[in-house]
């Protein structure tokens, strides 16, 4: 059953997640979706990591999908491996007009992928 | 009796040598006898002294000149120039023989000179802030860090204090950088807080009397346990919506019974006299018992921003197991060990901890970062914490003025430490026990978002301010905050970063305040100095570039009502014309932006701002001709293609066609986003006839409905971006003007500027 929704305005907290390594591209749905792509492709490429892990929550699910499957297009020997998640979200609500209210926080769940790209076979004599 | 002449002939005056017309000089006049035959008489002494007046005279105008034995001149003064010699006034070796016995006598006679100290002695810390505090002047005050800004910032004087402008190296992009991936620290302890002591209902009366009735009451249920820090906006009593005076900070102290409650309100120092002033007016008026006190210089503040600091945070506070006080708040610490970002935490929350001396564990040792998550039963223990933060984490000893003075010097010196460190017994490296050191330190830390409901989840907002006990214990958390890796930025990174997230800083983004317009008038007069000193084929040509006021931003003349000459060379009155109304509250503030976007007229703003006061403080008598026909809001606009605006840029409102034409171009240039794009054929940006349609072409001054008061290239976004305040109609108007997409856009120019180029708007707090 649905709750009610609170009256107030509403302020999402950043989740909690992993520590960020480099080779970790998150994506929101106000991201650039060509220069993550590139940056994807960057990181791949140089080698300085062995794998590029995209994450997306919520509505940037697509988008991370969709910058996955770009990059899987635009190099050969792409493969990719999905997981996904669920992620635990607070939203602060605060009632600005009643001076005695308390704070309330909405608890909610959202999906999360991950996206591994690990480059595999590299083609002989030609240039990475 | 005959005449006694000098040593050696007299010749006559016309020859005369140096030498010789000095000791001439000090012969002695003898008066001659008068009558030579009369017998000897007896004295009668007012008689004689009447009598012997001439040589009296004589005498004393002889010694005035015999300067060498009166100790006027020395005796190697006296010598013939060429015998003269440069050492030979502290070297009696350099004097012909005769005169050395003098010499010696006249040295022995003088005091001893004090040994001067080495240009390195004078440099040591410790002598330099002896030298401060015999040269400190109450307007010019040094932070606790000031020795360690001084040697590696540029320091500035303002607003009665010394502090630090910006690091010795050219460092914006790095301090971008650490911003977003690292910490940075910003020594903020010139901010100041004023306490406010008296019982409940009276504290509250006093502070709703003077705060933007649209924010919530200082008295609301969230704040008053002291849990929380709240943010609201200072008017002069009776002036709302005008009067503004400046944006303010302020928590309860927890663990105060209802008659002596302790309310702290923090404010920027550009505002701080101010500030008092209103705050005494209001208790005056209100006729309740509450003190005000500064606490200026007695705290010192820290904040610090970036994904790093936590962890920082979190290594360099040792917390004292012993005490009482915030056993709560330390095991909430110590659960929030795992916690990413203080974007996670509620807004604004307080804990009060209580550390043990920082120089103890000094340098820090990061720990290498968590790769993984913590296990499952912190993770659900962390997120309870989050989702119902207790009440009781904010007590603290902080208030109590006494206990703060322990801290100025702390007990064991850094010598006596490092003597206990070589004469201890344990293996080299290992940390004194903590008992070695001075008594434990209370601390607040704040969670600094509390501006409101704002969409903020950044870094720079959410950060974390420490406040201290100034003096000693202040420096050595801030060393270790350095060493733990921490970049220390100035006021001009600060604001730097405040333009990057996109938040106004006091004062330089509130034109509603005294406080920004003394600076502004400060700012053009520096300006327009340094433009003045240039000649005239290096220097911007403004009148050509049809820019009226190149180093103000003129808001007051956006509003006058008359032709009334808004001079450029008003004096610095305090209700100068120049100061405007802006709607800052952040209930009002989204009232008008949800109002604007659907395309409300000015007058059904009005209306939806009054029921938003009522409702929110129903008590409140708002002024009968409260309008929002000359409000301004603050703005951020982001260039909808290439462009760059600069500090006093003007903010345009786009006529029809100006809409048309962009709006076409920006179809134009979308062209090149297409993946089919030919990008073998030459990259023409615009058309020869775009550019002859905009180029040099400026919208009359009336179509001017903002300034820009921040602008410049924005790393985080990659183009143009800026920060100002806009004329609440001029917005309503801009939306009225839509295209066919309903795409809205202002037109942009900064003073160099030959463009008007489109932005869109945001409008902020």
């Amino acid at each position: 059953m649905p709750q009610p929704k609170p009256t107030g305005t509403i302020t999402k907290r950043a989740p909690q997640r992993k520590p960020t390594l480099e080779s970790d591209v998150y994506v929101s749905r106000k991201s650039n979706f060509k220069a993550l792509c590139k940056r994807c492709e960057t990181l791949l490429k140089t080698q300085k990591v062995s794998h590029v892990m995209v994450h997306g929550l919520g509505a940037a699910v697509t988008k991370a999908v969709s910058i996955a499957l770009a990059v899987k297009d635009s190099m050969p020997g792409i493969e990719l491996h999905v997981t996904t998640s669920t992620v635990n979200l607070i939203d602060d609500v605060i009632n600005e007009d009643d001076e005695n209210a308390d704070d309330q926080v909405n608890e909610r769940k959202n999906s999360a992928i991950h996206i591994r790209i690990t480059r595999t076979t590299k083609v002989e004599g030609a240039l990475p | 009796m005959e005449q006694k002449g000098g040593s050696g002939a007299a010749p006559k005056k016309e020859f005369l040598n140096a030498k010789q017309r000095r000791v001439a000089k000090q012969v002695i006049s003898v008066q001659p006898v008068k009558n030579q035959d009369a017998p000897a008489r007896s004295i009668n002494v007012e008689e004689f002294v009447h009598a012997r007046q001439y040589e009296i005279t004589a005498m004393e105008s002889a010694l005035k000149n015999a300067t060498e034995f009166t100790g006027n001149m020395r005796v190697f003064q006296t010598l013939p120039r060429h015998m003269r010699r440069r050492a030979a006034s502290y070297n009696v070796k350099r004097l012909p023989f005769k005169y050395r016995q003098r010499a010696i006598d006249q040295i022995s006679k003088e005091k001893p000179q004090p040994i001067k100290k080495s240009r390195r002695a004078k440099r040591r810390p410790g002598a330099i802030f002896e030298m401060f505090q015999k040269r400190s002047k109450e307007d010019k005050r040094w932070l606790d860090t000031h020795l360690w800004h001084a040697k590696r910032f540029h320091m500035g004087h303002k607003w009665g204090f010394m502090v630090g402008l910006h690091p010795n190296d050219k460092s914006t992009r790095a301090n971008f950088r650490a911003s977003q991936h690292a910490s940075i620290a910003h020594d903020a302890s010139y901010n100041i807080c004023y306490e406010l002591k008296g019982s409940l209902v009276d504290i509250v009366t006093v502070m709703n009397a003077i705060v933007d009735p649209s924010c919530m009451s200082v008295g609301a249920k969230r704040y008053l346990d002291g849990s929380r820090q709240g943010s609201t906006f200072v008017h002069k009593r009776g002036e709302f919506p005008n009067g503004s005076v400046a944006p303010v900070t302020f928590f309860w102290i927890s663990n105060c019974p209802d008659e002596e409650k302790v309310l702290w309100v923090w404010v920027h120092p550009a505002a701080g006299k101010e500030l008092q002033e209103v705050l005494q007016e209001s208790v005056n008026s209100a006729n309740v018992s509450v003190s005000v006190t500064s606490l200026k210089s007695q705290l010192s503040r820290f904040e610090l921003t970036g994904p790093r600091s936590h962890a920082i945070l979190q290594e360099t506070l040792k917390l004292d197991p012993n005490c009482t006080n915030s056993t709560e708040a330390r095991k909430a610490w110590t659960l929030l060990e795992h916690l990413r970002t203080p974007a996670s935490l509620p807004a604004g929350v307080i804990l009060g901890l209580t550390i043990n001396d920082p120089r103890l564990t000094f340098p820090p040792k990061m720990k290498p970062r968590a790769t993984g998550l913590p296990p499952a039963s912190i993770q659900s223990s962390l997120h309870s914490l989050l989702t119902k933060w207790p009440s009781n984490l904010s007590s603290t000893t902080l208030n109590n003025s006494e206990s703060r003075k322990t801290y100025l010097h702390l007990s064991p010196t850094e010598h006596q430490l490092n003597k206990a460190r070589s004469e201890s017994l344990a293996p080299p490296g290992t940390p004194l026990p903590p008992s070695a050191g001075g008594p434990p330190i209370p601390i607040l830390l704040i969670q600094r978002n509390s501006i409101g409901s704002t969409d903020k989840t950044g870094e720079f907002v959410n950060g974390w301010d420490v406040i201290v006990p100034a003096g000693t214990a202040a420096v050595c958390l801030w060393k270790s905050f350095i060493f733990a890796g921490s970049h220390a930025v100035g006021i001009y990174d600060r604001r730097r970063i405040c333009f990057e997230v996109g938040i106004a800083s006091f004062p330089e983004d509130y034109p509603e305040t005294c406080a920004h317009v003394l600076w502004a008038l400060e700012e053009r007069d520096r300006k327009k100095a340094e433009w003045e000193r240039k000649p005239k084929a290096k220097r911007v040509n403004y009148e050509k570039m049809k820019v009226a006021h190149p180093f103000l931003s003129h808001y007051g003349k956006l509003v006058a009502d008359d032709e009334m000459e808004v001079d450029d060379q008003v004096g610095l009155k305090k209700d100068d014309p120049l100061a405007v109304q802006v709607v800052h509250g952040s209930k009002l503030v989204s009232v008008v932006k949800q109002g604007v976007s659907a395309g409300d007229s000015v007058t059904v703003l009005e209306k939806k701002c009054v029921e938003a006061i009522k409702s929110v403080r129903p008590g409140f008598s708002i002024p009968n001709d409260f309008s929002l026909g000359k409000a301004f809001v603050r703005c951020r606009l982001q260039m909808i293609g290439r462009g760059m605006v600069d500090e006093h840029g003007m903010i345009y409102l786009a006529s029809k066609e100006q809409v048309g034409f962009w709006t076409e171009f920006m179809k134009n240039s979308k062209e090149r986003d297409r993946d089919d794009f030919d990008w073998s054929k030459p990259l023409v940006e615009s058309t020869d006839e775009e550019i002859e349609a905009v180029l040099d072409k400026f919208p009359s001054d009336e179509q001017i409905i903002g300034y820009v008061s921040n602008g410049g290239f924005s790393m985080a976004d990659g183009h143009g971006s800026a920060m100002g305040c806009c004329l609440i109609r001029g917005l309503v108007e801009t939306k009225a003007r839509a295209n066919e997409q309903g795409k809205y856009f202002v037109l942009v120019r900064g003073p160099k500027g030959r463009i008007c180029r489109p932005a869109e708007f945001e409008i902020l707090h």
